[in-house]
């Protein structure tokens, strides 16, 4: 199989992974061309992939760096736009603003992961809301796994807070 | 509990991509690699192009030259710049009558005529109005493709209310949730129609809408400054002062007095009530916010939202209070407000 099917067969895979995880990493909703960018980067260093990650980890490892850079990049000049046609819906289509914004669940928790730091919001997207593994997880944020456990349980009790309970019991 | 909160974070619905967008995704993976392969023979074309280039620099410089030192012949603008008194502006909210936004409560109409040219932003400062958005088409009005913001024009925005001396600390402090739209930069009069959610508006007075000028000028410097119009409410309201109120099965009945305001420049306020003279009854369901004057600050008027009970205690406790009630239509209660009578 040459490489563009096997970042085509990754992508398909992975895709709406990665596209999550920038939804709640960035807190964009139109965060399309950072996917296609993980995927063209994937594509373009694919020689450096090293089999003792598994494609997952090193995708997501790609994503978060992008992410970063993303997020530096807003703060920089920050400009944020979003299209005019809020009322215009496609049939049928569930966009992410009908899915985070319709249910007052979603989107209380979509705000309450904005407002932690990078490091918890790293940890609970991946542990929490992706469920990756502990081990995977460390893998993609190159910390040790004990540090991914530890983290994990300040941002869990943090996003609680945030939440204040009631939301989810 | 911690494992019922991880069940929570990982059965919540996540968005997932639009199929549209998904196969263009696919089909840039795939133009990537013929991508690769055609900028390796470009390499072999790339210096032929440099030297044309070197030539087309030299033609360029003696051009760009005309047009900076040139100003007569070669204006960098055509027509003439907008001043910040060639702009007027009027702004109004009012209860949004349009049936196809039936889920927004607002709606701000704002006039734009200007005798000049140039880019813009525009911001609306509203408090208690949030998630500003358009009508698909609306004859007569312009719509905007996009709304959005920028540190710099936060920034200008910031500085204008500082100046101006118009609201609070605390208030300016949020104006990093700012929505702006633009209109076109030629002259002329636009009209323009958003639509607004409520998210705690009483009518305060304090609603604001910043103009931002953004003009191009030579060697990369941009032109900019900024006008701070007042926005005007139009909302009927009515009068009354609340006798009694009682809550039952998420629904108040309120027992009002309705009172005309009479204009007297010898009254503090500049009017007074002339009252009806019977009492009627108001029902209305739980969820019509209302908001009370707080009197623990003294400082200035300023109000809190409260619920039911709370109204029903002071009114208890004080015998009755002055309400402004405000309709949309008089047909539907938007909100009342309570009003300081001395």
């Amino acid at each position: 199989m040459d490489k563009k099917q096997i970042i085509t067969n990754w992508f398909d895979e992975y895709g709406d992974d990665i596209y999550q995880f920038f939804v709640y990493r960035v807190g964009m909703k139109d965060v399309e061309d950072l996917v296609q960018e993980v995927f063209i980067r994937a594509l373009h260093h694919y020689e450096s992939f090293q089999g003792n990650a598994t494609p997952k980890s090193w995708l997501y490892s790609i994503a978060r760096n992008l992410a970063i850079d993303e997020i530096r990049k807003k703060s920089r000049d920050r400009w944020k736009i979003f299209f005019v046609g809020e009322e215009r819906k496609m049939d049928g289509i569930e966009t992410p603003d009908d899915l985070l914004t319709r249910s007052e669940v979603n989107k209380e928790l979509y705000k309450a992961i904005h407002k932690l730091k990078p490091s918890y919001r790293d940890v609970i997207i991946l542990r929490g809301l992706k469920e990756l593994s502990i081990q995977e997880t460390a893998t993609i944020l190159d910390w040790k796994e004990e540090k991914v456990r530890l983290t994990y349980h300040r941002a869990k009790q943090t996003l609680k807070e945030k939440l204040g309970g009631s939301i989810y019991e | 509990m911690n494992k019922d909160f991880e069940k929570f974070l990982a059965k919540t619905r996540k968005p997932t991509m639009e199929r549209s967008k998904k196969e263009e995704i696919r089909k840039s993976i795939q133009r990537y690699q013929s991508m690769e392969e055609e900028d390796k023979k470009d390499r072999y074309t790339n210096l032929k192009r440099v030297i044309a280039g070197f030539s087309g620099l030299a033609a360029v410089f003696l051009f760009a030259f005309l047009i900076i030192f040139d100003d007569e012949n070669f204006p960098i603008t055509t027509g003439s710049s907008l001043t910040p008194e060639g702009l007027q502006i009027e702004a109004t909210i009012k209860p949004n009558r349009n049936e196809e936004m039936s889920h927004k409560d607002y709606m701000l109409e704002v006039i734009i005529k200007k005798d000049g040219n140039g880019g813009n932003m525009i911001y609306p400062v509203l408090e208690g109005l949030s998630n500003m958005s358009w009508a698909e088409r609306e004859e007569g009005f312009f719509s905007p493709g996009s709304i959005g913001t920028n540190t710099l024009d936060e920034e200008s925005i910031r500085d204008t209310l500082i100046e101006s001396e118009v609201m609070g600390v605390d208030r300016i402090k949020d104006i990093s949730q700012l929505m702006g739209f633009y209109i076109p930069e030629e002259a002329g009069e636009y009209r323009v129609r958003m639509y607004f959610e409520d998210t705690g508006f009483f009518n305060s007075g304090n609603q604001y809408l910043v103009y931002v000028h953004k003009e191009e000028k030579r060697f990369g410097h941009e032109e900019r400054w900024t006008k701070l119009v007042e926005v005007n409410t139009e909302i009927p309201s009515t009068t009354a002062i609340l006798e009694d109120a009682e809550l039952h099965d998420g629904n108040v009945t309120l027992q009002l007095t309705f009172a005309e305001k009479i204009e007297d420049g010898s009254q503090p306020n500049g009017f007074y009530l002339e009252k009806d003279s019977v009492t009627s009854a108001l029902s209305i369901i739980e969820e019509v916010p209302v908001y009370l004057i707080n009197y623990s600050d003294w400082s200035e008027i300023n109000y809190i939202k409260a619920n039911w009970e709370e109204v029903i205690e002071r009114t208890k406790e004080e015998g009755m209070i002055f309400l402004e009630i405000y309709e949309k239509d008089q047909k539907e209660v938007l909100f009342m407000k309570e009003i300081y009578l001395p």
